[in-house]
């Protein structure tokens, strides 16, 4: 079930009617778990056992800490479970394929059979979700929640459990426990967010993803320019994507009176790629943060080992995103990238001297050449648009342009880009005032109940 | 990466956040331009249909210009309804059923409601949720048999690869077709479009701006065109060439077919075709049914003895029905282009055919 479909909003409507008679008795928890569990198993029925036990294993090990004595092993046990369950559904094939490609070579016949095993959905976050209660109580830094019902709904809570934010226990659980205090400004918000969740969705992604998949299901016969285009576009078309579903999460919370914490913050203004990963995927780097990059030594290790540290979560951050080398390049690639720049940053000359917008520029540009690696089918896809665009700084933009980029989506990127510079600006306050809020909110529902086709595609996270 | 940084819970990116009172405003503006849009679009678009006028081709699966369609021909004395054996599928607009029929009977004037691929369950949906103005009006219904020739096409059968013309237009729920499996969302939108006519708008510009694709797959396919420059609110003038050869079957080389018919107990496009008249006769209108033509000449013996007794069962209840019935002759094999498509002349026999029916002339002078 997927936010911007029919069969959600209606789930959603006769689910929040119930919600808001319920939200003060003792079924409103019931309610939450049966709602996600629904909205959960509309895909797949099937994928209601994992996340039953993947839910049932972290509450008996943490309930296991609680009760005194082998902690750790508690703690292990949490640990390699989520972790063999990702290892197993979402690398299995990625490793067994790499494996036959290496036993290859001892001769013909050595080939173990892939596992045929389906992704289900959001299970990298929802492990992830999981996983953070089991450390956080291992530290230390939350109490043990008795309440199974409670515990599961926290897991599975729907407007978040199949691309997040990755949210942590120790903000969720506390609002779960509370009668919700639902006001009408919660619930206007939360339709602002949605609403701005949609048509960064509907008009925007969903228009974006058409010339981007076409350009990059034919990468040999498009040529540098298309595909330089066919880049840009993907690079708003994922923030447009992913940041969509995340404002349509945040403001469903908002609306059932729990806050989601914020996910994206601009993050094609930053003006370094520190700056890039506190604006992108926020929650997801700070988990990397707190329960990889601080384990690994952090900044209190010294200068070699801080940047092993951030080499290593850049590299596994990458491979969280998907079971590809795509997916480890680009990890790789943005750890290089911080490396590299991490001196520069901190040099008075960049911090003072270098203009701002050359340093939003800068950081864009890197970040839009990763992004090949993220969306190509393969690395050879991936180098061979690498190649073709880089050809173009020596070429120039001569030469036919097919396929033209359609400059209605240009121009709704530029729009979107130019409004979230302005908000940055000392512009803010005029784009804050009531009637260009009003006209904002009111130009957008037009547009989304006249401009996008119907359509029910997939959020990109989705196979993450 | 900053350790000390706390994680953000309150601060909103993008600053669209409105409060109760501003969710009013918008409300009502937008409640407001919904209501508007329509009257606006029709006041804007040119719309003059000339006395031979039907659907354009790519637009029949605009209902909204179908409403708009129906309206304009209300000035006509008789409308013609049906499938694309109405619509004229093998002739040029003029010389349709309609206009053979304003020719044989030349003090009343037909208009040409046909519909290409509108099957009886999805003329059914069109007449319930599209067609009401034509409330009371004198409606001459064709009913072509080719529906009920296979369990396939009759949609009683529960094949998953069945194309479905019209899908939007059946039951979606409790009286959909078996062998319609469309998404739970494709089926809630498309109940929402009986209802909404910001929706039907929305399509109708699809299908007249935009050549039947919505802007973002039109823009990416014709990047260098100017949208804008779509907005001619002309609505569009139907081809005058033809969507097909006038060719006889027999000259197509068209084999004989051996049909699977469906009987009147068990045939679902019947059961719909049957509401189709019900539906007309509550709503005042003056019902004529005509009851073929089918190609008979291309069935095996065996295949018209079936189909004889498949038209004395629809012929029978269609007598029992407060309407006016003709059961189609059979027409020279020369004048078919398939099973059900007569060619030009053919129109022009059926036109007479009906002009010479003391039901039908009995009928038109009511």
């Amino acid at each position: 079930m997927l936010f911007h479909t029919w069969p959600f909003l209606l789930f959603f409507a006769a689910f929040y009617a119930l919600y808001l008679a319920l939200r003060s008795t003792r079924l409103r928890l019931p309610l939450l778990l049966g709602a996600s569990y629904v909205f959960y198993g509309w895909w797949n029925p099937l994928y209601l056992l994992l996340i039953i036990y993947s839910t049932l294993v972290d509450y008996l090990a943490v309930l296991g800490m609680s009760r005194g004595g082998r902690k750790k092993s508690w703690l292990v046990l949490s640990l390699l479970n989520n972790l063999f369950l990702l290892g197993f559904f979402k690398y299995g094939e990625f490793v067994v394929e790499n494996l036959n490609e290496g036993l290859s070579l001892l001769g013909p016949g050595w080939v173990l059979p892939a596992p045929d095993v389906l992704l289900p959905v959001g299970i990298s976050f929802y492990t992830f979700q999981s996983m953070s209660y089991t450390i956080d109580y291992w530290r230390g830094k939350l109490e043990a929640e008795p309440n199974f019902i409670r515990f599961a709904a926290f897991v599975a809570l729907f407007p978040q459990l199949v691309a997040g934010p990755i949210e942590r226990a120790s903000s969720l659980l506390p609002q779960l426990k509370k009668t919700p205090r639902i006001t009408a400004g919660d619930v206007s918000e939360g339709l602002s967010l949605f609403v701005v969740g949609l048509f960064k969705k509907a008009a925007l992604a969903s228009y974006l993803a058409i010339y981007v998949d076409r350009v990059y299901a034919n990468p040999v016969g498009s040529n540098s320019w298309a595909l330089l285009c066919a880049t840009f576009f993907f690079a708003w078309q994922i923030y447009f994507d992913f940041s969509g579903y995340t404002d349509m999460a945040r403001g469903i919370a908002r609306m059932m009176g729990i806050r989601l914490m914020v996910n994206f913050n601009n993050p094609y203004l930053a003006v370094d790629l520190g700056d890039f990963w506190r604006r992108w995927h926020i929650s997801l780097s700070t988990w990397f943060r707190d329960y990889v990059y601080i384990p690994l030594g952090g900044s209190r290790g010294g200068r070699a080992r801080t940047l092993a540290a951030i080499a290593l979560t850049m590299v596994i951050s990458g491979l969280w995103h998907g079971a590809a080398w795509t997916f480890v390049v680009w990890g790789a690639l943005h750890a290089a990238g911080r490396l590299l720049t991490l001196p520069i940053e901190k040099s008075a000359f960049y911090r003072t001297k270098v203009p701002r917008a050359l340093k939003q520029l800068l950081v864009f540009s890197f970040v839009l050449l990763t992004w090949i690696f993220f969306r190509a089918e393969s690395l050879a896809d991936a180098w061979l648009v690498l190649d073709k665009i880089l050809a173009i700084v020596p070429g120039g933009f001569r030469g036919s342009t097919e396929p033209l980029y359609p400059l209605l989506a240009l121009l709704l990127v530029l729009g979107a880009w130019s409004w979230q510079l302005l908000c940055e600006s000392r512009v803010r306050r005029l784009l804050e005032l009531q009637p260009v809020r009003i006209a904002a909110v009111i130009l957008m529902v037009i547009y989304l109940a006249l401009v996008p086709a119907a359509g029910d595609e997939a959020f990109i996270y989705f196979q993450f | 990466m900053n350790e000390t940084r706390n994680i953000p819970t309150t601060r909103q990116a993008e600053g669209l956040l409105c409060s109760p009172g501003e969710w009013g405003w918008v409300l009502a503006v937008c409640v407001v331009a919904f209501f508007a849009a329509t009257p606006l679009w029709r006041s804007l678009e040119n719309f003059n249909p000339g006395e031979d006028y039907r659907l354009p081709y790519a637009q029949s699966d605009d209902y909204w210009h179908f409403e708009r369609w129906c309206e304009a021909a209300l000035d006509r004395d008789v409308l013609v309804v049906g499938d694309s054996v109405v619509w004229g599928e093998y002739v040029a607009p003029g010389s349709s059923f309609a206009g053979a029929l304003g020719k044989s009977s030349p003090g009343d004037r037909f208009a040409n409601l046909g519909v290409n691929g509108i099957h009886p369950a999805a003329l059914e949906g069109l007449l319930r949720h599209h067609g009401s103005a034509l409330h009371g009006r004198k409606v001459l219904l064709h009913c072509n048999p080719l529906w009920m020739s296979s369990p396939r096409v009759d949609l009683s059968g529960a094949e998953d690869d069945f194309p479905l013309n019209h899908a939007k237009l059946v039951g979606q729920f409790f009286t959909r077709p078996l062998s319609y499996r469309a998404r739970h969302s494709e089926r809630i939108a498309a109940v929402l479009d009986r209802y909404s006519g910001l929706r039907g708008l929305a399509g109708h510009i699809r299908s007249s701006c935009f050549e039947g694709s919505d802007l973002y797959h039109w823009s990416s396919e014709h990047p260098g065109k100017s949208v804008l420059g779509r907005f001619t609110f002309e609505a569009v003038v139907p081809a005058r060439t033809l969507r097909h050869q006038p060719v006889s079957w027999l000259a197509s080389k068209g084999l004989r077919q051996e049909r699977q018919w469906v009987s009147v107990d068990d045939s679902f496009q019947w059961r719909c075709f049957q509401r189709v008249v019900e539906l007309l006769l509550a709503r005042g209108n003056s019902v004529f049914v005509l009851l073929g033509p089918y190609n008979e000449h291309m069935l095996s013996p065996r295949g018209k003895v079936e189909y004889g007794a498949l038209r004395k069962d629809l012929s029978a209840w269609l007598r029992s029905r407060p309407i006016g019935l003709a059961v189609a002759e059979v027409l020279p094999s020369e004048l078919f282009a398939d099973a059900s498509h007569p060619l030009e002349a053919g129109y022009v026999r059926l036109a007479e055919m009906l002009a010479a029916d003391p039901a039908f002339t009995q009928w038109l002078q009511d």
